[in-house]
């Protein structure tokens, strides 16, 4: 069946293609479309190219810093804005796929893909998305759980981190690169030896990233002793069904889930506050 | 977390050849009207270096500069017949094919230089430059081109030869099950150092020390290549690649070079080789080839290290993190 | 549907049609006739049909070939023309290819490191082509080589 592309500057129109036809896509980079329209995948049939400058900005805007629907992973990589995000965007793919893969796409990934946006979940970033000629923010975590409604995004607004420190860190078969086994990231406050505020996300694990809850709760309150550590990494299958594919089996995600945690934190612990 | 040095290390013998009734290769060798030879094989080229060596051992055969040697593989509607590339047997059977139809291809040019030059041909010889010249008597020469006109133009000779080379069949004596299916071996030992992380199963730091016996390296930087790269395929069959990951189990299957894992650049064994050259008597030039064996030692050697290290035996291949994680959990009774 | 795009190809400007879909490898391949960038997965995960598109390296097979419309698209046959890229001696100095699929893709993107990081890493050059696959040669040669250049045109 020939593709239909339409090509515009209007989020407005675009949301309302992808709203009501679910074969119409934004497209991004196009890494994981592109190759869905080779392997012949009849259920993309309609092409949205949407152009504008704000869909590739990366700037401060007030309470912490937005970017772009559109900035490629190279884009994140050369904003010193997104400092934060330096570490996750380059684990994405190999040189060629970053400045391809659009921060828009990672939150589309198929799994166990998605590591920028499961730092951007640590992060406690908002997607902006289209809504009528406007603008709408809400928490990324509620973007990523709904996935019935077809949503344009913006871009997402990554709010300041006080004084809170994202730890990061991706398991994969092959080096440097690969599809994650599990990724970890953990942003955590810490005041006079106590954690004041965890928030935990892992990519790779179950399908699309997540934040645990469970294991955020077992982390704030106390030290971050290495009993309290044990106990949050006891807590991460909580609610969830781990990933098996050719990688990895669940039963071995899940494990490998926990002993990151654990040497995450672990370096956390001797890391200032 | 733990981690845990291993060693494991491996000897082979390596068949050259197989012998299912008769292992034989063909090679035609012609000149043409510029006084260069093309040789024509059907055995394949798939990266191993089979038109390199055998340009080479046909340039040597004739006497001729290597720039003057074509080779057309890999068709085997103008090649004759050849049983494959398969069984480490190229370099080998091909070879020796190579070197029949060159050396008849050889005579017929230097008759025709013998000709032109008033001499008997086993007073010639040749310089590997391209030129033909009477023994003891450098000044007293034609070039291998104008030979090879003459022959055509003049005396009416094909400077043409073929050639076959065949390890014939060999019978199961049905008193003592004895057979000799295989005239030639090749031969290696290898130790491979690891290091096994006990909390993830994961494989790091290999170093690959590595003595292989391969007759003559007919041509050394393509050779140790061969075996860089060959072992390089093997640590991935050892530790990494394959299409049913959940064997028995077909679920799982990878789709694209994300989910078939191979190592990264950034997994690279450091890899010492030592080549021994003990000259095969029936080898071309007594060539033997390292083929499959530059992969095969690393599997066993690979799972000796693991269990050096950890006290696992894992008989699945690959050996991969999970099946290492699996084992030492079994292991601990957990 | 086709759309016209006019980008240049290895410095030449060229005009032509594209099908609704189509990768900008097919484009190349099979519109141009550039067949230098190979067509190896189609599925990004190769590298073999690596090219740069404003002198940024990309994933010819994942490009839609419209978006390269005004964009300076470079193959591999931009690097050897008129002379053999420095990478390509040096490839063939140190038994870089075997096969040969990768070897483009591979040159493309050790020119590019080297054209923003001349003096790179061990590290760095494994980073660059970590997106490429070779089957043949575990690699091993090929960072060589690149290492090998590297030397040779910061001394030059
Ligand atoms: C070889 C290879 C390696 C990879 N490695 C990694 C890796 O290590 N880590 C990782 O996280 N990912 C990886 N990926 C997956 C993918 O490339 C990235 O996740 C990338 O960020 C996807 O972005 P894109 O712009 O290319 O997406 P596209 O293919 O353009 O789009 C993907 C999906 O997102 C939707 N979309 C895009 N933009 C928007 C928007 N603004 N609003 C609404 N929907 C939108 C599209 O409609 C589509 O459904 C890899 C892919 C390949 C091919």
């Amino acid at each position: 069946m020939p593709i239909e592309i339409t090509r515009t500057d209007d989020p407005g129109l675009a949301a309302r293609l992808i709203a009501n036809d679910r074969g119409a896509y934004v497209m991004g980079g196009g890494t994981g479309l592109m190759r869905r329209i080779h392997e012949g995948d009849q259920a993309v049939r309609h092409l949205i190219l949407l152009s504008g400058p704000r869909l590739r900005q990366i700037a401060p805007e007030r309470g912490g810093f937005f970017i772009g629907a559109q900035a490629s992973m190279a884009d994140v990589l050369a904003a010193p804005e997104a400092r934060a995000l330096h570490q996750p965007a380059a684990s994405v793919g190999a040189p060629a796929l970053r400045n391809m893969a659009t921060v828009g796409g990672n939150l589309f990934a198929r799994p166990p893909y998605g590591d920028l946006t499961t730092a951007l979940l640590a992060l406690d970033a908002e997607a902006v998305t289209a809504s009528g000629s406007g603008e709408d923010r809400r928490p990324l975590a509620l973007l990523l759980e709904d996935r019935t409604t077809r949503r344009l995004v913006l871009g997402v607004f990554v709010p300041d981190q006080g004084g809170a420190r994202l730890h990061y860190t991706k398991m994969t078969r092959s080096h440097p690169r690969g599809a994650s086994i599990v990724t970890v990231a953990a942003s955590l406050a810490r005041s006079g030896g106590r954690v004041t505020m965890a928030r935990v996300a892992f990519g790779g694990l179950a399908g699309a990233p997540f934040r645990a809850s469970g294991v955020e709760r077992a982390l704030t309150g106390g030290p971050l002793g290495s009993e309290t550590i044990a106990t949050a990494a006891e807590r991460i299958g909580d609610g969830i069904t781990p990933m098996s594919d050719a990688l990895a089996s669940g039963w071995y995600r899940l494990e490998m889930a926990k002993i990151h945690l654990r040497r995450l934190l672990g370096t956390a612990q001797g890391s200032p506050s | 977390m733990a981690k845990h040095r291993g060693r494991g290390t491996v000897a082979v013998n390596y068949p050259i050849g197989m012998n299912l009734g008769g292992d034989p290769s063909q090679a035609l060798v012609h000149s043409n009207p510029e006084g260069q030879f093309t040789v024509a094989l059907s055995s394949i080229d798939l990266g191993q270096g089979m038109k390199s060596v055998t340009r080479q051992i046909a340039a040597e055969t004739l006497g001729v500069p290597v720039g003057h040697v074509y080779v057309d593989t890999a068709d085997s509607d103008t090649g004759a017949q050849c049983m494959g590339s398969f069984a480490s047997r190229g370099t080998h059977r091909v070879g020796n094919a190579v070197i029949a139809a060159a050396k008849e291809a050889r005579a017929v040019m230097l008759a025709a230089a013998a000709r032109e030059l008033e001499v008997n041909p086993t007073d010639l010889e040749t310089d590997g430059l391209g030129n033909i010249h009477v023994k003891g008597a450098p000044q007293r020469s034609v070039t291998t081109k104008d030979a090879a006109n003459a022959a055509q133009f003049k005396y009416g000779e094909s400077v043409s030869g073929s050639g076959i080379f065949l390890i014939p069949m060999s019978d199961v004596d049905v008193e003592t099950g004895e057979m000799n299916t295989v005239s030639c071996f090749a031969h290696c030992a290898m130790i491979v150092d690891l290091t096994v992380d006990d909390k993830t199963g994961e494989i790091s730091d290999v170093q690959i020390n590595s003595a292989y016996e391969i007759g003559r390296a007919l041509n050394p930087k393509l050779m140790e290549q061969q075996l860089v790269g060959g072992a390089w395929m093997g640590l991935s069959h050892a530790a990494y690649e394959t299409t049913e990951p959940a064997y028995p189990s077909r679920d799982h299957r990878p789709f694209d070079f994300s989910s078939y894992v191979m190592p990264g650049p950034g997994d690279l064994a450091q890899h010492d080789i030592a080549i021994l050259e003990r000259p095969a008597p029936d080898g071309p030039f007594g060539g033997k080839g390292p083929g499959e064996m530059c992969a095969n030692p690393v599997l066993p050697a690979v799972a000796n290290a693991v269990f050096d290290a950890v006290g696992v035996e894992i008989d699945t291949l690959p050996i991969t993190p999970e099946r290492i994680l699996r084992a030492l959990k079994e292991q601990r009774g957990a | 549907m086709t759309t016209p795009v006019h980008f240049t190809h290895n410095g030449r400007p060229v005009s032509l049609f594209t099908e609704a879909g189509e990768s900008l490898l097919s484009l190349l391949r099979l519109k141009l006739g550039d067949q230098t960038p190979k067509y190896g997965c189609g599925q990004g995960g190769c590298g073999a049909c690596s090219v740069r598109i404003d002198g940024q390296l990309r994933l010819a097979c994942l490009t839609l070939a419209e978006t390269v419309d005004g964009a300076e698209v470079e193959t591999v046959a931009a690097l050897s023309a008129p002379n053999l890229d420095p990478l390509q001696e040096a490839f063939m100095d140190h038994f870089a290819a075997q096969c040969g699929y990768c070897t483009p893709g591979m040159i493309v993107a050790a020119r590019t490191l080297l054209d923003t990081n001349p003096r790179p890493s061990r590290d760095e050059v494994i980073e660059a082509i970590s997106g490429n696959l070779c089957r043949c040669t575990g690699y091993e040669p090929i960072i060589d080589a690149i290492l090998a250049v590297a030397a040779q045109e910061v001394s030059a």
